[in-house]
């Protein structure tokens, strides 16, 4: 049963950039590319919709995707090949949780912002 | 011409300015001149210049037109409107068609560090040799 505060489907620009500058400074910190995906998933596979987006990038082995389908309630982080190196799926699911844990009290950027520093502060 | 060295009682060189300022009394009069100049040749211009007149070509008709209002407005916003509203359903029918509506069918997800053309076109999913990883959660 879904819970907790219901997320705005788009950014406002001001949470844009909020959001843009915690990507910026996780690709300076980590050396990885970060993406963020808000929107609509497509299908009932979350997971397969996200590496789709994921293997859309320029660099999918160094890059990070992150899905949020606010009104699927529903997280997904992809990490590439040479990511995983130095994050490893239980460190991503660390970060996952926190992020969960802003989105049901309604706080999108926050949660954002703040995975997306845990992912980066976790890649060796 | 001037010249461009003076000497000190000492005996020792001085340099001193070469450059020829131009007198302001030679620019005050050239101005003057092209000012009148000018003047003349727009004065001519217009006092030797008839009244422009033109006959009526053929074809057209001689200017007492009998319109009704209700043609006017036929012809002034009928038509654009109609024409606007032509083109309009000629580029959103294919769409229509589709039943991807009048936003194209474009998700409405924002994609912060993504590709330009977004989630147009996507690369393929995952499959089973894939090495990459990651979390899910829902809540």
């Amino acid at each position: 049963m879904p819970s907790g505060e219901v997320l705005p489907s788009r950014l406002s620009p001001a949470q844009r950039a909020a959001v843009e500058e915690a990507i910026r400074k996780a690709e300076l910190a980590s050396r990885a590319e970060f993406s963020v995906y808000v929107g609509p998933v497509d299908g009932d596979d979350a997971r397969s919709y996200a590496t789709q987006l994921h293997n859309t990038l320029v660099a999918p082995a160094r890059s990070i995707m992150i899905v949020v389908d606010p009104a699927r309630r529903l997280l997904e982080i992809v990490t590439g090949g040479w990511v995983r190196r130095g994050l490893s799926d239980a460190e991503a699911a660390l970060a996952a949780e926190t992020m969960r844990s802003s989105f049901a009290q309604g706080d999108l950027v926050g949660g954002l912002r703040a995975g997306i520093h845990q992912l980066a502060a976790h890649i060796n | 011409m001037t010249d461009p060295y003076r000497r000190t009682a000492a005996g020792a060189d001085i340099l001193v300015p070469v450059t020829t300022v131009l007198p302001k009394l030679v620019l005050h009069s050239l101005a003057r001149r092209v000012a009148v100049t000018l003047g003349s040749l727009v004065f001519l211009t217009l006092a030797t210049a008839g009244a422009a007149s033109a006959d009526v070509p053929e074809g057209w008709a001689d200017g007492n037109i009998d319109m009704s209002w209700g043609h006017l407005l036929v012809v002034i916003v009928a038509i654009p409107v109609g024409i606007g509203l032509v083109i309009t359903l000629l580029v959103a029918l294919p769409g229509l068609v589709k039943g991807e509506g009048l936003t194209g069918g474009a998700p409405a997800g924002e994609w912060l560090g993504g590709p330009r053309k977004g989630t147009a076109e996507l690369a393929a999913p995952d499959g089973e040799t894939s090495e990459a990883g990651g979390a899910s959660a829902k809540w």
